[in-house]
């Protein structure tokens, strides 16, 4: 008998149908915040969030990095979703900018994960969801 | 994080990352502060509390990972302004 596995599977969403997953990160306090965060696996950053969810999310400084949308700020967050198996701190970026853009597609997005954040999982899609679910373990 | 000291911290970890390389082992997590590396650690939040137990604010810290490739620019696809 296989053992049974979380599965998060969100329908598409908003103005243009989108991928999107929930992250949860801790502030420095130690609680717990969700958010909902366009998946976009084009993106060379694991997370983008609004410049106030840097402050408030970010444990340290990190590099920084200049984009398209102009400069990022860094910071090192940490992710706690169990869940996936995703308990470990993560490199992400504040920008006010991206964060209003993906928030025209939908105000329920925060910002947007990219493919490094997405590798530490499993992720697919079908024609109503997009689906997260722990890595698999190599034997 | 004041604003000059996120650009004093990227500042010193341009000039410090070769050194970073060369000094620790991959992956592992180095602070600087005024101008210079002030703790390392293979775990992030052990590192987060020797900082702590050193006097400073871990969010006045910039942390590298050593041997990491941070990149000097990314492009963020169109694909966010359809």
């Amino acid at each position: 008998m296989t053992p049974s596995t979380f599965v998060q599977k969100n329908l598409y969403k908003g103005r243009i149908p989108r991928a999107w997953v929930r992250i949860r990160l801790t502030t420095l306090d130690g609680t717990s915040h969700e958010r909902e965060m366009l998946a976009d696996t084009g993106c060379p950053c694991a997370l983008i969030l609004g410049t106030a969810d840097l402050n408030l999310f970010a444990h340290s400084g990190a590099v920084g990095v200049n984009s398209n949308f102009g400069p990022l700020a860094g910071g090192w967050m940490e992710l706690q979703m169990p869940e996936v198996a995703l308990i470990q701190p993560i490199l992400g970026y504040g920008s006010d900018l991206v964060a209003q853009t993906v928030g025209r597609n939908s105000s329920d997005f925060s910002g947007l994960v990219g493919l490094p954040l997405l590798q530490l999982l499993e992720y697919g899609g079908d024609k109503d969801c997009f689906w997260v679910r722990p890595a698999a373990t190599t034997p | 994080m004041a604003t000059d000291e996120i650009m004093l911290n990227n500042a010193a970890y341009q000039r410090l990352k070769e050194s970073i390389r060369e000094s620790y082992p991959l992956g592992w997590f180095v602070a600087i502060a005024q101008n210079r590396i002030v703790a390392a650690s293979a775990n992030f939040r052990e590192l987060k509390d020797l900082l702590r137990a050193e006097g400073f604010d871990p969010r006045d810290v910039l942390i590298a990972e050593a041997g990491a490739n941070y990149p000097e620019f990314v492009d963020i696809f169109d694909v966010l302004s359809q």
